[in-house]
Protein backbone atom coordinates (compact mmCIF):
# COMPACT_ATOMS: atom_id res chain seq x y z
CA UNK A 1 0.00 0.00 0.00
CA UNK A 2 1.31 3.27 -0.98
CA UNK A 3 0.27 6.52 0.68
CA UNK A 4 -1.70 8.64 -0.92
CA UNK A 5 -0.24 11.21 -3.52
CA UNK A 6 -0.18 15.14 -2.61
CA UNK A 7 0.51 18.26 -5.07
CA UNK A 8 2.03 21.38 -3.10
CA UNK A 9 0.27 23.92 -4.91
CA UNK A 10 0.71 26.93 -3.31
CA UNK A 11 -1.38 28.82 -5.72
CA UNK A 12 -3.56 31.98 -5.08
CA UNK A 13 -7.10 31.11 -5.75
CA UNK A 14 -7.65 34.65 -7.63
CA UNK A 15 -4.86 34.03 -9.78
CA UNK A 16 -6.25 34.24 -12.98
CA UNK A 17 -8.84 37.19 -11.72
CA UNK A 18 -5.87 39.16 -10.22
CA UNK A 19 -3.44 38.82 -13.32
CA UNK A 20 -6.06 39.92 -15.39
CA UNK A 21 -6.73 43.00 -13.16
CA UNK A 22 -3.01 43.84 -13.15
CA UNK A 23 -3.63 43.96 -16.80
CA UNK A 24 -6.30 46.08 -16.63
CA UNK A 25 -4.43 48.20 -14.14
CA UNK A 26 -1.30 48.99 -16.17
CA UNK A 27 -3.61 49.76 -19.26
CA UNK A 28 -5.36 52.72 -17.49
CA UNK A 29 -2.20 53.66 -16.57
CA UNK A 30 -0.79 53.82 -19.96
CA UNK A 31 -3.98 56.24 -20.59
CA UNK A 32 -3.42 58.29 -17.41
CA UNK A 33 -7.26 57.17 -16.30
CA UNK A 34 -8.13 57.46 -13.06
CA UNK A 35 -10.55 54.35 -12.34
CA UNK A 36 -12.82 54.78 -8.90
CA UNK A 37 -14.49 51.73 -7.80
CA UNK A 38 -17.57 52.26 -5.93
CA UNK A 39 -19.06 49.81 -3.86
CA UNK A 40 -21.96 50.49 -1.07
CA UNK A 41 -25.06 48.49 0.20
CA UNK A 42 -27.83 48.91 -2.14
CA UNK A 43 -29.95 52.73 -1.54
CA UNK A 44 -26.79 54.47 -0.10
CA UNK A 45 -26.93 57.07 -3.38
CA UNK A 46 -23.87 55.79 -5.69
CA UNK A 47 -26.10 56.42 -8.65
CA UNK A 48 -27.02 60.07 -7.44
CA UNK A 49 -23.99 61.22 -5.67
CA UNK A 50 -21.94 59.91 -8.56
CA UNK A 51 -24.32 61.80 -11.48
CA UNK A 52 -23.53 64.78 -9.54
CA UNK A 53 -19.99 64.21 -9.25
CA UNK A 54 -20.06 63.37 -13.28
CA UNK A 55 -22.09 66.92 -13.84
CA UNK A 56 -19.74 68.60 -12.11
CA UNK A 57 -17.21 67.27 -13.46
CA UNK A 58 -18.35 67.91 -17.58
CA UNK A 59 -18.87 71.20 -16.06
CA UNK A 60 -15.47 71.80 -15.35
CA UNK A 61 -14.42 70.46 -18.51
CA UNK A 62 -12.52 67.19 -16.72
CA UNK A 63 -13.37 64.43 -19.22
CA UNK A 64 -15.00 61.43 -17.05
CA UNK A 65 -16.93 58.29 -17.96
CA UNK A 66 -19.04 55.50 -16.16
CA UNK A 67 -19.70 52.16 -16.13
CA UNK A 68 -22.62 50.81 -14.34
CA UNK A 69 -23.23 47.46 -12.91
CA UNK A 70 -26.59 46.13 -11.50
CA UNK A 71 -28.15 42.81 -11.81
CA UNK A 72 -30.56 43.94 -13.90
CA UNK A 73 -31.98 46.67 -16.01
CA UNK A 74 -30.35 49.88 -17.35
CA UNK A 75 -32.53 52.24 -15.07
CA UNK A 76 -28.80 53.55 -13.63
CA UNK A 77 -27.22 54.04 -16.84
CA UNK A 78 -30.32 56.76 -18.20
CA UNK A 79 -30.11 58.14 -14.39
CA UNK A 80 -25.92 58.83 -15.06
CA UNK A 81 -26.86 59.25 -18.30
CA UNK A 82 -28.52 62.84 -17.74
CA UNK A 83 -25.09 64.16 -16.60
CA UNK A 84 -23.90 64.48 -19.82
CA UNK A 85 -20.77 61.84 -19.64
CA UNK A 86 -20.60 58.67 -21.80
CA UNK A 87 -21.84 55.75 -19.85
CA UNK A 88 -21.92 52.13 -19.78
CA UNK A 89 -24.37 49.86 -18.65
CA UNK A 90 -23.05 45.94 -17.23
CA UNK A 91 -25.94 43.57 -16.58
CA UNK A 92 -24.73 40.89 -14.12
CA UNK A 93 -27.83 39.10 -14.48
CA UNK A 94 -28.30 38.02 -10.59
CA UNK A 95 -24.13 38.04 -9.98
CA UNK A 96 -23.99 39.85 -6.53
CA UNK A 97 -20.60 41.41 -7.89
CA UNK A 98 -18.68 43.03 -10.71
CA UNK A 99 -15.79 40.85 -12.26
CA UNK A 100 -12.75 41.63 -14.25
CA UNK A 101 -13.24 39.78 -17.39
CA UNK A 102 -16.77 42.34 -17.39
CA UNK A 103 -14.82 45.13 -17.01
CA UNK A 104 -12.04 44.36 -19.62
CA UNK A 105 -15.39 43.41 -22.15
CA UNK A 106 -16.87 46.65 -21.24
CA UNK A 107 -13.97 48.58 -21.74
CA UNK A 108 -13.20 47.37 -25.29
CA UNK A 109 -13.58 49.50 -28.09
CA UNK A 110 -13.65 52.57 -25.91
CA UNK A 111 -11.22 55.11 -26.40
CA UNK A 112 -9.75 55.48 -22.94
CA UNK A 113 -6.80 58.04 -24.23
CA UNK A 114 -7.80 61.73 -22.69
CA UNK A 115 -10.55 60.15 -20.31
CA UNK A 116 -9.08 61.40 -16.74
CA UNK A 117 -11.87 59.62 -14.43
CA UNK A 118 -13.77 56.37 -15.35
CA UNK A 119 -16.22 55.47 -12.25
CA UNK A 120 -16.95 51.90 -11.81
CA UNK A 121 -20.45 51.63 -10.05
CA UNK A 122 -20.49 48.36 -8.34
CA UNK A 123 -23.76 46.35 -7.42
CA UNK A 124 -24.95 47.25 -4.36
CA UNK A 125 -24.08 44.78 -2.01
CA UNK A 126 -21.04 45.03 0.72
CA UNK A 127 -20.08 41.56 1.40
CA UNK A 128 -19.47 40.19 -2.15
CA UNK A 129 -17.24 43.29 -4.28
CA UNK A 130 -14.55 43.20 -1.94
CA UNK A 131 -12.67 40.40 -3.07
CA UNK A 132 -12.86 41.20 -6.56
CA UNK A 133 -9.88 43.50 -7.83
CA UNK A 134 -11.59 45.27 -11.18
CA UNK A 135 -8.05 46.85 -12.01
CA UNK A 136 -9.06 50.38 -10.07
CA UNK A 137 -7.12 53.10 -9.08
CA UNK A 138 -8.89 53.71 -5.92
CA UNK A 139 -11.47 52.14 -4.14
CA UNK A 140 -14.45 54.21 -2.33
CA UNK A 141 -17.05 52.82 -0.03
CA UNK A 142 -19.79 54.83 0.81
CA UNK A 143 -21.84 54.94 3.64
CA UNK A 144 -25.68 57.00 3.68
CA UNK A 145 -26.24 58.77 7.18
CA UNK A 146 -29.67 56.53 7.10
CA UNK A 147 -27.82 52.99 7.43
CA UNK A 148 -26.92 53.36 10.64
CA UNK A 149 -23.52 54.29 11.97
CA UNK A 150 -22.14 50.67 13.36
CA UNK A 151 -22.40 49.44 9.26
CA UNK A 152 -18.67 49.72 9.02
CA UNK A 153 -18.01 47.26 11.76
CA UNK A 154 -20.77 44.73 10.72
CA UNK A 155 -18.46 44.81 7.00
CA UNK A 156 -15.14 45.38 7.99
CA UNK A 157 -13.89 43.34 5.09
CA UNK A 158 -15.22 46.07 2.56
CA UNK A 159 -14.19 49.18 4.75
CA UNK A 160 -10.84 47.90 5.02
CA UNK A 161 -10.14 47.19 1.71
CA UNK A 162 -11.00 50.86 0.49
CA UNK A 163 -9.06 54.00 -0.23
CA UNK A 164 -11.67 56.21 0.95
CA UNK A 165 -14.90 56.52 2.72
CA UNK A 166 -17.90 58.71 1.80
CA UNK A 167 -20.80 59.55 4.40
CA UNK A 168 -23.65 60.26 1.84
CA UNK A 169 -26.98 62.10 1.93
CA UNK A 170 -25.11 64.14 5.15
CA UNK A 171 -28.04 66.88 4.25
CA UNK A 172 -30.28 64.30 5.99
CA UNK A 173 -28.07 63.87 8.74
CA UNK A 174 -30.64 65.85 11.39
CA UNK A 175 -33.53 64.26 10.72
CA UNK A 176 -32.19 60.70 11.44
CA UNK A 177 -30.23 61.55 14.47
CA UNK A 178 -26.82 60.48 12.75
CA UNK A 179 -24.01 60.18 15.00
CA UNK A 180 -21.16 61.18 12.79
CA UNK A 181 -18.44 61.08 15.41
CA UNK A 182 -19.30 57.40 16.26
CA UNK A 183 -19.21 56.54 12.64
CA UNK A 184 -16.24 58.32 11.59
CA UNK A 185 -14.34 56.56 14.73
CA UNK A 186 -16.15 53.32 13.63
CA UNK A 187 -14.76 53.62 10.53
CA UNK A 188 -11.18 53.99 11.72
CA UNK A 189 -11.65 51.15 13.76
CA UNK A 190 -11.58 48.67 10.86
CA UNK A 191 -9.81 50.88 8.13
CA UNK A 192 -6.88 53.02 10.28
CA UNK A 193 -6.01 56.23 8.65
CA UNK A 194 -8.52 56.59 5.63
CA UNK A 195 -9.92 59.67 4.63
CA UNK A 196 -13.52 60.32 5.27
CA UNK A 197 -15.47 62.80 3.32
CA UNK A 198 -19.02 64.31 3.94
CA UNK A 199 -21.31 64.36 0.57
CA UNK A 200 -24.58 65.62 0.05
CA UNK A 201 -25.87 65.09 -3.79
CA UNK A 202 -28.05 68.09 -3.13
CA UNK A 203 -25.10 70.46 -2.53
CA UNK A 204 -23.06 71.84 -5.28
CA UNK A 205 -20.10 72.66 -2.41
CA UNK A 206 -19.55 69.03 -0.88
CA UNK A 207 -19.73 67.26 -4.76
CA UNK A 208 -17.23 69.88 -5.95
CA UNK A 209 -14.83 69.22 -2.50
CA UNK A 210 -15.04 65.63 -3.31
CA UNK A 211 -14.24 66.54 -6.79
CA UNK A 212 -11.30 68.63 -5.95
CA UNK A 213 -10.11 65.86 -3.74
CA UNK A 214 -10.45 63.35 -6.56
CA UNK A 215 -8.48 65.41 -8.86
CA UNK A 216 -5.57 65.95 -6.15
CA UNK A 217 -5.73 62.50 -5.69
CA UNK A 218 -5.37 61.37 -9.53
CA UNK A 219 -2.12 63.84 -10.03
CA UNK A 220 -0.63 62.50 -6.77
CA UNK A 221 -1.22 58.91 -8.07
CA UNK A 222 -0.02 59.78 -11.46
CA UNK A 223 3.46 60.89 -10.16
CA UNK A 224 3.95 58.23 -7.98
CA UNK A 225 2.94 55.60 -11.01
CA UNK A 226 4.50 57.18 -13.76
CA UNK A 227 7.82 57.80 -13.51
CA UNK A 228 9.34 59.36 -16.96
CA UNK A 229 7.64 55.84 -18.61
CA UNK A 230 4.96 57.83 -20.65
CA UNK A 231 5.13 55.97 -24.50
CA UNK A 232 4.72 58.41 -26.95
CA UNK A 233 1.52 57.55 -28.22
CA UNK A 234 -0.40 57.78 -24.97
CA UNK A 235 0.81 62.14 -24.97
CA UNK A 236 -1.37 63.54 -27.31
CA UNK A 237 0.24 66.76 -29.47
CA UNK A 238 -1.85 69.36 -27.68
CA UNK A 239 -0.68 68.17 -24.40
CA UNK A 240 3.12 67.80 -25.34
CA UNK A 241 4.52 70.79 -23.04
CA UNK A 242 8.19 72.18 -23.88
CA UNK A 243 9.36 70.95 -20.61
CA UNK A 244 9.63 67.14 -22.26
CA UNK A 245 13.25 67.13 -22.74
CA UNK A 246 14.81 66.03 -19.32
CA UNK A 247 17.52 67.93 -16.96
CA UNK A 248 19.96 65.33 -17.46
CA UNK A 249 19.71 65.33 -20.90
CA UNK A 250 19.96 69.11 -21.61
CA UNK A 251 23.81 71.04 -20.77
CA UNK A 252 23.32 74.03 -18.96
CA UNK A 253 25.36 75.93 -21.90
CA UNK A 254 22.30 74.83 -23.76
CA UNK A 255 19.76 76.12 -21.27
CA UNK A 256 21.22 79.39 -21.15
CA UNK A 257 21.06 79.59 -24.62
CA UNK A 258 17.58 79.10 -24.85
CA UNK B 1 -22.79 34.63 -2.91
CA UNK B 2 -19.73 35.51 -4.60
CA UNK B 3 -18.52 31.64 -2.87
CA UNK B 4 -19.44 30.40 -6.30
CA UNK B 5 -16.96 32.19 -8.68
CA UNK B 6 -14.62 31.73 -5.98
CA UNK B 7 -15.01 27.44 -6.82
CA UNK B 8 -15.12 27.60 -9.97
CA UNK B 9 -11.77 29.66 -9.82
CA UNK B 10 -10.50 27.09 -7.32
CA UNK B 11 -11.81 23.98 -9.36
CA UNK B 12 -10.32 25.51 -12.21
CA UNK B 13 -6.78 26.16 -10.89
CA UNK B 14 -6.51 22.23 -9.47
CA UNK B 15 -7.95 20.94 -12.69
CA UNK B 16 -5.53 22.56 -14.62
CA UNK B 17 -2.57 21.28 -11.99
CA UNK B 18 -3.92 17.64 -12.06
CA UNK B 19 -3.78 17.45 -15.70
CA UNK B 20 0.06 18.72 -15.33
CA UNK B 21 0.47 15.76 -12.91
CA UNK B 22 -1.24 13.19 -14.91
CA UNK B 23 -3.99 12.83 -12.13
CA UNK B 24 -7.13 11.26 -13.12
CA UNK B 25 -9.50 11.67 -9.77
CA UNK B 26 -8.64 14.29 -7.01
CA UNK B 27 -9.59 13.10 -3.50
CA UNK B 28 -9.36 16.90 -1.21
CA UNK B 29 -8.33 20.11 -1.92
CA UNK B 30 -6.57 22.46 1.14
CA UNK B 31 -7.31 25.72 1.15
CA UNK B 32 -6.34 28.44 3.15
CA UNK B 33 -8.49 31.56 3.29
CA UNK B 34 -7.46 34.52 5.32
CA UNK B 35 -10.34 35.82 7.59
CA UNK B 36 -9.87 39.67 6.18
CA UNK B 37 -10.87 37.84 2.32
CA UNK B 38 -15.15 37.82 3.70
CA UNK B 39 -15.28 34.13 2.62
CA UNK B 40 -18.07 32.35 4.60
CA UNK B 41 -16.86 28.79 5.05
CA UNK B 42 -20.17 26.93 4.09
CA UNK B 43 -21.16 29.20 1.43
CA UNK B 44 -18.09 28.34 -0.49
CA UNK B 45 -18.76 24.18 0.85
CA UNK B 46 -22.05 24.62 -1.02
CA UNK B 47 -20.61 26.68 -4.27
CA UNK B 48 -17.99 23.60 -4.52
CA UNK B 49 -19.99 20.92 -4.03
CA UNK B 50 -22.07 22.72 -6.99
CA UNK B 51 -19.01 23.47 -9.14
CA UNK B 52 -17.17 20.29 -8.88
CA UNK B 53 -19.79 18.20 -10.88
CA UNK B 54 -18.31 17.21 -14.72
CA UNK B 55 -14.62 17.65 -13.65
CA UNK B 56 -11.62 16.31 -12.13
CA UNK B 57 -12.88 17.30 -8.59
CA UNK B 58 -16.31 15.61 -8.95
CA UNK B 59 -15.71 13.33 -5.25
CA UNK B 60 -12.91 15.84 -4.04
CA UNK B 61 -13.27 17.34 -0.41
CA UNK B 62 -12.66 20.72 0.15
CA UNK B 63 -10.67 21.04 3.45
CA UNK B 64 -10.29 24.72 4.53
CA UNK B 65 -7.61 26.21 7.01
CA UNK B 66 -8.44 29.75 8.59
CA UNK B 67 -5.52 32.34 8.00
CA UNK B 68 -5.52 34.39 11.03
CA UNK B 69 -5.68 38.51 11.02
CA UNK B 70 -1.96 39.61 11.87
CA UNK B 71 -1.26 43.05 12.31
CA UNK B 72 2.20 45.13 12.88
CA UNK B 73 2.18 47.26 16.12
CA UNK B 74 3.60 50.50 15.17
CA UNK B 75 4.34 51.35 19.29
CA UNK B 76 5.66 48.20 20.36
CA UNK B 77 7.35 47.05 17.26
CA UNK B 78 6.02 43.61 17.40
CA UNK B 79 3.23 41.77 14.97
CA UNK B 80 0.31 40.60 16.78
CA UNK B 81 -2.53 38.63 15.82
CA UNK B 82 -6.51 40.18 15.86
CA UNK B 83 -9.05 38.30 17.53
CA UNK B 84 -11.39 40.40 15.81
CA UNK B 85 -12.00 43.02 12.99
CA UNK B 86 -10.69 46.29 15.37
CA UNK B 87 -7.57 47.64 14.05
CA UNK B 88 -6.10 48.35 17.27
CA UNK B 89 -2.37 47.04 19.04
CA UNK B 90 -4.45 44.69 22.24
CA UNK B 91 -1.13 45.78 24.31
CA UNK B 92 -0.36 49.34 23.30
CA UNK B 93 -3.96 50.35 22.10
CA UNK B 94 -2.43 52.38 18.87
CA UNK B 95 -3.99 52.09 15.53
CA UNK B 96 -2.75 49.23 13.04
CA UNK B 97 -2.82 50.02 9.58
CA UNK B 98 -0.09 47.52 8.62
CA UNK B 99 -1.84 43.89 7.66
CA UNK B 100 0.82 41.52 7.39
CA UNK B 101 -1.62 38.25 7.10
CA UNK B 102 -5.30 37.19 6.92
CA UNK B 103 -6.05 38.77 3.13
CA UNK B 104 -4.48 35.66 1.66
CA UNK B 105 -6.83 33.40 -0.58
CA UNK B 106 -4.38 30.04 -1.42
CA UNK B 107 -5.04 27.19 -2.64
CA UNK B 108 -2.22 24.88 -0.98
CA UNK B 109 -2.17 21.37 -1.70
CA UNK B 110 -4.41 18.57 -3.48
CA UNK B 111 -4.21 14.75 -2.44
CA UNK B 112 -4.74 12.43 -5.30
CA UNK B 113 -7.53 9.70 -4.66
CA UNK B 114 -6.64 6.75 -7.53
CA UNK B 115 -4.18 4.70 -6.28
CA UNK B 116 -4.77 3.20 -9.60
CA UNK B 117 -3.92 5.88 -11.69
CA UNK B 118 -0.04 5.00 -11.48
CA UNK B 119 -0.99 1.72 -12.71
CA UNK B 120 -3.03 2.87 -15.53
CA UNK B 121 0.01 5.09 -16.56
CA UNK B 122 2.55 2.32 -16.52
CA UNK B 123 0.13 0.36 -19.05
CA UNK B 124 -0.32 3.18 -20.85
CA UNK B 125 3.49 3.38 -21.23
Amino acid sequence: MTSPRVVELRKNVMNRHDRKAALLRRYFESTETCVINLVSSPGTGKTELLTEVLRSMVGRGISAAALVGDCATDNDAKRLEASGAPVRQIVTEGLCHLEVTMIDQHVQGWDLNGIDFLFIENVGNLVCPSAFDLGETLRVVLLSVTEGEDKPLKYPQMFNSADLALITKMDLSEPCEFDLATTQDNIETVSPGITILETSARHPNSVNALVDHLIESRVKLLETTSPETTSPETTSPETTSPETTSPETTSPETLSTA
Amino acid sequence: MHELSIANNIISEVEAAARANNVQSVASVTLSIGRLCGIVPGALQFGFEIAREGTVLSSAKLLIEEESVVVWCPDGDHSVELMDMVFRCPVHGCQTPEILSGKGMEILRFEVADSCSNSQETIAS
